[in-house]
């Protein structure tokens, strides 16, 4: 019948109804779907990271904040204050120390023999200097060591004492949830049960009547047969005693006893401070007794009178700082954050107190990157612009596949070759005479910012290459003939035209590089050096060739051997959102460049 | 009926040699493996504007753009036979300058194509990548060139904006007072109004008639009757090669080729 109707009716409109394929859904739709649910996905798998993330950093500040707290109550901040002038001794001693080395160099220098320069050294107006200082500050190193030890002692045990805490809040759980009627014992309680009550047959602390049905009780308990109400009784008795026994061991702590006898003594601590002053001076005056015969040796015991004079002119604004500090005062919530973000230490598993500032590993991270860009900017751009402007075909098709090949190189194979080849190549290399040229050759480390940063750089050449090739090559190219055509030659072209057209993209590409290279893990863990320390900016250019730490690096080195849900733990997850921020700000920064200098039309 | 492949030699040619500024001789171009250009031959005369016609792809735009080498900017490209001489010299020769020699030829493109810069930096720039960097000189070339093409009372206000402010049809004029700047004898024209609105294309029209006085103007277009109004000659073009070449009067009205009869009454193209 229908067919009929056709067959009548060959031009019959065809699209009164849709087709349907599956489900009532016609193909479109159906692709429409697949597409738009994989792009779900994504979205949903990045914000549940994301919220991962947050949710693990966050916690850092409540616990950190804890930690700073304690380390005032327990008096460890207050140490901390009296070490400033052990510290600062110990500094001075250095010097003198170097000065000393110096002089004997100078003396073999000059010819005299090996007994000559020992008697020189040794002698007893050499000994009146050298040695008395050291001896000057014995008095002070054994005070601060007396009451170091104090303030340690009452941190591990107010510690201690949290962890028990916390015990015998799971056994009284325990204890009430057994006491429970009808409770029945899980597999975790019988093994439990089992072990106490060996213990308790082993240490004869159960009267000895008892002993065959206790071990009765055990049989049935390592057999897994259903256990008598009044052996469940004797679980729960078991459990108090347990919970008894773990309390006898609490010693709480004081703070506001245990500080005295940290903040104590402070007359003999004036008295200390007194006697070093006095000691330096005298050992000062004797200096003069010895002739260094040399200017720069002059200069320097000249220069050492001079930090002295700093050195005691500081100690009353140190007393004073100690006699302003007050345990009882509050450390604010901000700190905790702000001891984050600006902190210069990090220092964990520490017998005093862990840092976690975030300063020597940012400061790593962006000198590294500093490097990269360094070499990766003209080595990406460059390239990118000889390759879209000046090579032919043939130069084209090779260049272009080999940079690109870069990028598909593990980075744990840059990294390996930076450690055995690159690195030690950069310090033999530093090492030749004719080298000497080049500022702070020849160098320590075989491991530095500088080996990592130029390793890294090769990284974020093909990124920045490929982005800037592409940014250049989407220059429309009436441009380039319209320059030309009124008598340009190429390199005019290239640099007055075609590079000021892609400027937006070539700026994003380099933000894209910066981005792959602090993002980037492997190859500044290997060959980075890691050292935690904020470079020493004060060396000039020099800083290139210190070691470093990363964000990224600390993660990966740490994270596998840090106990889950600890303030370091937390503050390996903070160290990562900080890393989130700074790629996102730089993505969105390439993002703003590109839309806000986008010149070219069409 | 004359059927020669070869064109007749248009009269004005043969009687006044010393006019001719461009002289091609058997010029064959080709792409990669692709022959674009049969032996061309045919003189362009001074101070006139001379129309190549011809449907796509018969290698008008190709010829055109072999006057200033533009064709050097494509890979693959090569000249089979014969020369071209532009006031005498052989352009295809070693030694040439070419880099003066575009700014003896200047160009206008199809699309119009300023410079991302402002309206006065895409004038001064054929100025400034001479060397030149004085702004008074400066100053007063934008201004003869913006006069000369007829722009400057629509923009002495707002030379530090961005000519891609301007419409297509000020864009355009503001490329041919671009290749004004470096002063050239030759202005080649590329469909200059082939993307312009009526108006526009009257007002470039009109500017390119102006020009006729100072310079010679070679314009490649496919408007039948703007060849017709703005030239003094026409060649018309078919498959890479030359069917004709002769006063625009006579191209239009008394094509001596059938082949040029039927583009130019509009049998096909």
């Amino acid at each position: 019948m229908t067919q009929d109707s056709k067959a009548s009716e060959p031009n019959a409109a065809r699209f009164d109804r849709r087709k349907n394929i599956l489900f009532g859904r016609d193909k479109d739709s159906i692709i429409k779907g697949f597409f738009g649910s994989t792009a779900t996905v994504a979205i949903v798998v990045l914000a549940l990271i994301t919220l991962f993330l947050f949710k693990e950093g966050f916690g850092f500040l409540g616990s950190y904040h804890k930690s700073l707290q304690e380390y005032r109550l327990s008096g460890l901040e207050y140490v901390d204050i009296l070490k400033e002038p052990r510290d600062d001794f110990s500094a001075l001693n250095r010097y003198l120390n170097d000065i000393r080395a110096e002089w004997i160099r100078d003396l073999n220098a000059r010819g005299l023999s090996r007994e000559a320069v020992s008697r020189t050294v040794t002698s007893p107006k050499a000994k009146a200097l050298f040695l008395s200082y050291i001896r000057a500050g014995s008095q002070l190193r054994g005070f601060i060591k007396k009451k170091m030890d104090a303030a340690i002692e009452v941190r591990d045990r107010y510690q201690t004492n949290e962890n028990l805490r916390e015990t015998l809040q799971g056994y009284a759980e325990k204890i009430e949830a057994v006491s429970e009627p009808g409770y029945r014992l899980s597999p975790e309680d019988r093994a439990q049960f089992a072990l106490r009550l060996k213990e308790s047959i082993r240490d004869n602390t159960l009267q000895a009547d008892k002993l065959p049905a206790n071990q009765e009780i055990l049989a049935a308990l390592e057999k897994g047969s259903p256990l008598t109400a009044a052996a469940q009784e004797i679980y729960l008795q078991l459990l108090r005693k347990q919970y008894l026994k773990t309390e006898a061991t609490l010693r709480p702590v004081d703070f506001s006893q245990s500080i005295n006898t940290i903040t104590d003594e402070q007359e003999r601590y004036a008295e200390i401070l007194f006697n070093l002053e006095m000691d330096i001076r005298k050992v000062l005056k004797r200096a003069d007794a010895i002739d260094f015969e040399n200017k720069s040796l002059d200069k320097r015991i000249q220069r050492f009178r001079e930090l002295n004079d700093q050195y005691l002119a500081s100690i009353p604004k140190h007393k004073a700082k100690l006699a302003s500090w007050d345990q009882n005062v509050e450390v604010p919530l901000w700190r905790a954050l702000a001891a984050f973000l600006a902190g210069k230490d990090w220092v964990t598993a520490s017998d005093q107190q862990d840092w976690y500032g975030l300063l020597p590993l940012l400061s790593g991270s962006l000198l590294i990157s500093l490097i990269a860009l360094f070499f990766a900017v003209p080595f990406g751009v460059g390239a990118a612009i000889y390759v879209n402007q000046i090579a032919g075909p043939l130069e084209r098709n090779l260049i272009k596949p080999y940079v690109e090949f870069v990028s598909a190189i593990p980075s744990v194979v840059i990294g390996f070759f930076g450690v055995v080849v690159f690195g030690e190549a950069i310090r033999l290399l530093s090492q030749f005479e004719f080298m000497a040229w080049v500022p702070f050759f020849p160098l320590q480390e075989r491991l530095n910012a500088f080996t990592a940063g130029a390793l890294l750089a090769l990284m974020a050449i093909p990124t920045i290459f490929t982005l800037a090739e592409d940014a250049i090559n989407n220059i429309p190219r009436h441009f380039k003939e319209a320059s030309f055509a009124v008598g340009a030659t190429r390199l005019q072209t290239t640099l007055r035209v075609i590079v000021p057209s892609a400027l937006s993209g070539i700026i994003s590409a380099v933000m894209l590089g910066f981005g792959r290279v602090i993002g980037e893990t492997m190859v500044v863990l290997l060959c980075a050096g890691n050292r935690i320390k904020i470079p020493d900016f004060s060396e000039g250019l020099g800083v290139f060739y210190q070691p470093v730490h990363t964000m990224t690096g600390i993660i990966a080195q740490e994270m596998g051997e840090v106990v889950r849900g600890s303030v370091h733990y937390r503050a390996l997850f903070m160290v990562g959102i900080v890393l989130f921020f700074v790629s996102l700000l730089i993505n969105y920064g390439a993002q703003w460049v590109v839309k806000k200098y986008r010149k070219v039309g069409d | 009926m004359n059927l020669a492949i070869q064109p007749e030699r248009p009269k004005p040619n043969s009687a006044s040699k010393a006019k001719a500024i461009i002289e091609t001789r058997d010029f064959s171009f080709a792409y990669g493996p692709t022959q674009a250009l049969f032996d061309i031959s045919m003189d362009i005369h001074k101070k006139e504007v001379t129309a190549l016609i011809g449907p796509s792809g018969c290698g008008k735009s190709t010829f055109l753009r072999c006057f200033n080498r533009m064709n050097d900017l494509i890979d693959n490209t090569r000249i089979l036979s014969g020369q071209i001489k532009i006031s005498g010299i052989d352009i295809y020769k070693r030694d040439v300058d070419v880099i003066e020699l575009r700014k003896h030829v200047g160009m206008v493109f199809q699309k119009s194509n300023p410079f991302p810069k402002s309206i006065y930096d895409n004038i001064a720039y054929g100025l400034r990548i001479q060397g030149i960097k004085r702004k008074s000189e400066l100053d007063e070339v934008v201004e003869r060139c913006l006069r000369g093409a007829a722009l400057w009372d629509e923009v002495k206000d707002r030379l530090g904006d961005s000519a891609l402010g301007m419409s297509g049809g000020q864009q355009q004029r503001l490329c041919i007072a671009r290749a004004l700047a470096v002063k050239p004898k030759i202005i080649l024209m590329d469909e200059p109004c082939s993307a312009l609105d009526p108006v526009a294309t009257a007002k470039v029209e009109e500017l390119i008639h102006g020009l006729k006085t100072d310079y010679t103007i070679v314009i490649v277009t496919h408007n039948m009757q703007q060849a017709a109004r703005l030239s003094d000659r026409t060649a018309f073009f078919y498959l890479g090669k030359l069917i004709e070449y002769g006063p625009t009067e006579q191209i239009f009205m008394n094509p001596e080729n059938p082949k040029t009869e039927a583009y130019v009454s509009g049998r096909f193209g």
